[in-house]
């Protein structure tokens, strides 16, 4: 299926689709913009503008932190990271997760077996355990996270995969290309994945709240993001230090996490529809 | 007064430029059968849904229903309830999906009888193990207690017909009851039905695509195309002079069962396909302990195809038919036995087939849009085996291939730009056999190719196989359940029965002079399209056992011609008069 058909789909979407791919798109703009753009840095400390609330002096939208770091570009940094931990998680998740699973699932047999025995094998291990073992072992790295994240996630979506590439072998339509010569591997890739699609689509939508979770749980354990960088789930975490003092700093991170989290679930929903070749075009 | 008076029906559904019924009037009076036919599409269960008041919300219903008196449309569901089962009742094609699957049949059967206020506490319980006896449904009493799972779908089908007697209704309303089940159990249902109708004088609506059907259960019939009713009338006289051409080839479809069968041209007597005694066992799963279950689903079978023969493997559902063929395509491996193709063996699993040899030997499937990859267009389709057959073909000549290739099954180039869901059902098909000729093989394996066609979609593919095997001399394994098209189209039959042969003959000699008793079962349980016809020999009792095969021939319990040597022995297959039978008694018994 060509890229205009899906867009088009896409775009015939209800509008709660057509909300939240706007809030999606708006929010990914302004964390690029917003620290390129504001007299602001998120680093600088000024101990006497602490706990200012939100004012449109001095480019203060969101006012300041309690070491008077300015909130406006501390929120849209840590979207930055949190949006780039959700991203290259899913990926990972998206294109090992699948490949891993259909594979799996289509050769069947042993190689099913010990293939899924493995991954029954790294849920078992403690992943905070090995996050906090890969931190002491290497330096605590930015990259670790995306790692540990992907990591965990890969595992799900691997299942669910094999379980559809399951039933989906047993379509007549792949009978019909082993029977004209496809190799195992194009039928994998050609007639197994595609129309996995719509099942994996509103997977990766749950991974993406699910990362962005994990992230902020790693980060207020210390080992995430470290300061002076932050994330969504870092500054939520401080807010909640500071909710009776200066409410300011716990709603504006939670709502903009909140917002992303269920634009993300609508944006899945309405992908699943576009990339589903049965539904009707509205 | 009529019974049920249909006035002006229109059903429109939102958003759907076509009404899914169009002007629709009939009427039934009491005691009477009124068969509705037509082809998938033509408004028929829609019809009855309306009825019944059971349309979605978004179907818009116009017109007048008036039962006894009483305008159904309009009228809120509670009061539709005060008719529903007490006075009209419905039975649903699939039996499997009717039945509630977490609620004991005798359970769901007691809630009806309670909830109409028919009967209540142990005297429900004695309606209802009176119900099931009354469906024929043998053992009632033990059965009161069973699970849906572990009925038949013929069991399951008596089961729903006793819900709709429950409440001893005036009219039942039955769409399509027969379809899902196999054709001797289909032959019992429908004698059950004409049974029930005798003793109380219900009303019969039957809805069917089926015209044999029709001629022997129905008084007066009406024929709806697209939603529109065609023509209407008694039934020996709408079969005797149709004067619409839709009813003309509806008919004509269903008669070709008279005519008389292809015949082999002369030539080579070699053997393009030769298959050895071929078994496949399949395990149940494992229980907790104890041993696992196999069931051999095909026992030894045999037989051979000479180049540009059809041959046609009937039985019913389970009988192994399905297992067989894939063993053919060497997309299931066989136990034991082997495949030759030209004399040379075959390699049991199709990935380890030379590429010469897979192009010999394609198939065709029974659902046309399970076996067509949803997420491609017809084209990419198409021009999967193009680019595997012959590979390093240009863009251009590639294209030409692929356009080649659907015009030979008489579809449109424009198609190609389609998804399989955008396609009619006949056309599916057609591209699905498009692509299984694409790499010019010399066997083509059928299975229920045409099972889930309509009557002249069916017609026209069977067509364009038998064209395309004069054409090109292609020899076609034919799995199917349905005789008529057996008739129609196969030089030489094989029957099985649970996994083993039961007969291998040709075609006039087996619908002429049937040398298996299973064979004469199949054959009496046919619908005749022809009302004229008196009723038909009692359909052969029992169904294909749920579990374990019987000691001795498999069919025995079933026979009416058994004898204790059935019960003890296999008999061996052999040949009597150029028949190959399996059969004690095929030398004395005279079955024709």
């Amino acid at each position: 299926m060509n890229t205009a058909v899906v867009a088009g789909r896409f775009h015939n979407g209800g509008t709660a689709v057509k909300v939240s791919a706007g809030i999606v798109l708006f929010v990914a703009a302004m964390a690029l913009a917003v620290p390129l753009l504001s007299p602001h840095d998120y680093f600088s400390v000024n101990l006497d503008q602490r706990f200012q609330p939100p004012t449109l002096q001095g480019a203060r939208l969101f006012g300041t932190d309690d070491l008077g770091r300015d909130l406006f570009v501390r929120t849209f940094s840590g979207t930055r990271v949190t949006l780039l931990v959700a991203i290259v998680a899913s990926f990972v998740s998206l294109v090992f997760g699948v490949a891993y699973g259909a594979i799996a699932g289509y050769a069947g047999g042993k190689i099913d077996a010990v293939m899924m025995r493995m991954v029954d094998a790294l849920y078992a291990l403690p992943f905070m355990f090995l996050v906090i073992l890969l931190m002491v072992a290497f330096e605590r790295n930015f990259l670790l996270i995306f790692v540990a994240i992907g990591a965990i996630n890969w595992l799900d979506m691997a299942r669910i995969v094999r379980g559809q590439t399951l039933s989906l072998k047993q379509r007549e339509f792949v009978d019909a290309a082993r029977l004209i010569g496809v190799p195992p591997l194009v039928v994998v890739f050609r007639h197994v994945v595609p129309n996995l699609l719509g099942v994996v689509a509103v997977y990766v939508t749950l991974t993406i709240p699910q990362a962005i979770l994990v992230e902020s749980f790693l980060s207020f354990l210390g080992l995430g993001v470290q300061e002076p960088r932050t994330s969504l789930g870092a500054l939520v975490n401080d807010g909640v230090v500071q909710m009776e003092r200066a409410p300011w700093l716990l709603l504006i991170p939670a709502t903009l996490l909140a917002s992303i989290l269920l634009s993300f679930n609508f944006l899945g929903d309405g992908l699943r529809d576009a990339l589903d070749p049965r539904r009707r075009q509205r | 007064m009529s019974l049920l008076e249909v006035a002006g029906l229109t059903i429109a559904y939102a958003g759907v430029p076509a009404p899914a019924v169009e002007n629709l009037s009939f009427s039934l009076k009491r005691g009477e059968s009124l068969g509705i036919a037509g082809e998938s599409g033509s408004g028929k269960t829609q019809t009855a849904l309306g009825i019944m008041g059971l349309l979605p919300p978004n179907a818009h219903a116009r017109g007048r229903i008036l039962f006894d008196g009483t305008d159904l449309l309009g009228e809120s569901p509670k009061v539709l309830n005060r008719f529903r089962a007490r006075r009209m009742a419905m039975v649903f094609q699939d039996p499997k999906m009717s039945l509630n699957p977490y609620q004991r049949i005798g359970d769901q059967l007691t809630c009806v009888l309670q909830e109409h206020r028919v009967a209540r506490g142990k005297d429900a319980r004695m309606r209802a193990i009176e119900l099931l006896r009354r469906v024929r449904l043998p053992d009632a009493e033990r059965r009161y207690r069973a699970w849906p799972h572990q009925l038949s779908g013929g069991m399951r089908q008596r089961v729903m017909i006793a819900l709709a007697l429950s409440c001893e209704p005036e009219l039942l309303i039955a769409d399509e009851p027969t379809t899902a089940l196999d054709v001797t159990v289909q032959a019992q249902v429908l004698a059950l039905l004409q049974e029930i109708r005798a003793s109380t004088g219900i009303a019969l609506l039957l809805i069917t695509h089926d015209l044999g059907v029709i001629a022997e259960n129905c008084e007066r019939m009406l024929v709806m195309h697209r939603g529109r009713p065609l023509e209407q009338g008694a039934t020996t006289e709408i079969f005797a002079r149709p004067t619409e051409t839709i009813t003309k080839s509806m008919l004509a479809a269903t008669r070709r069962l008279y005519d008389a069968p292809p015949r082999l041209p002369p030539g080579s007597s070699s053997k393009v396909l030769s298959v050895d005694d071929i078994r496949v066992t399949f395990e149940g799963p494992r229980p907790a302990w104890g041993g696992r279950k196999s069931y051999g689903a095909v026992r030894s079978v045999s037989f051979s195809l000479e180049p540009g023969e059809t041959l046609a493997v009937v039985g019913e559902s389970g009988c192994g038919k399905t297992t067989l063929a894939r063993v053919i395509a060497g997309l299931v491996r066989p136990d034991g036995g082997s495949v030759h193709l030209c004399g040379k063996p075959l390699a049991a699993e199709v990935r380890l087939r030379r590429p010469t040899e897979r192009h010999q030997l394609q198939m065709v499937f029974q659902d046309p849009l399970a076996s067509l990859d949803p997420s491609m267009k017809v084209g990419a389709i198409v021009g999967e085996p193009v680019a595997l057959h012959e590979p390093g073909l240009g863009g251009k000549a590639r294209r030409d291939r692929i356009i080649a290739a659907v015009s030979r099954v008489g579809l449109d180039a424009s198609l190609l730009r389609r998804f399989p869901h955008e396609l009619s059902g006949g056309q599916a098909q057609r591209v699905s056999i498009a692509r299984a000729l694409v790499p010019a093989p010399k066997i083509l394996i059928c299975d229920e190719a045409v099972a889930a066609l309509d009557g002249t979609a069916r017609t026209a593919v069977l067509e364009l196989l038998q064209n395309e095997q004069r054409r090109s001399g292609l020899s076609m394994v034919f799995i199917t359940h349905d005789l008529a098209v057996v008739r129609q189209i196969s030089h030489r039959i094989l029957v099985m029965y649970m996994g083993r042969v039961c007969e291998l003959a040709d075609n006039e000699g087996l619908f002429g002079r049937p040398r298996h008793p299973y064979t004469r079962a199949l054959i009496n349980s046919m619908p005749v399209a022809d009302p004229a016809r008196g009723p038909r020999p009692a359909p052969v009792s029992g169904e294909v056992a749920l579990r374990g095969i019987p000691r001795g021939c498999p069919f025995h319990p079933r026979c009416e011609y058994a004898i204790p040597r059935c019960a003890a022995e296999m008999p061996e297959r052999r040949t009597i008069g150029g028949v190959e039978v399996a059969c004690h008694r095929a030398e004395e018994l005279d079955l024709s």
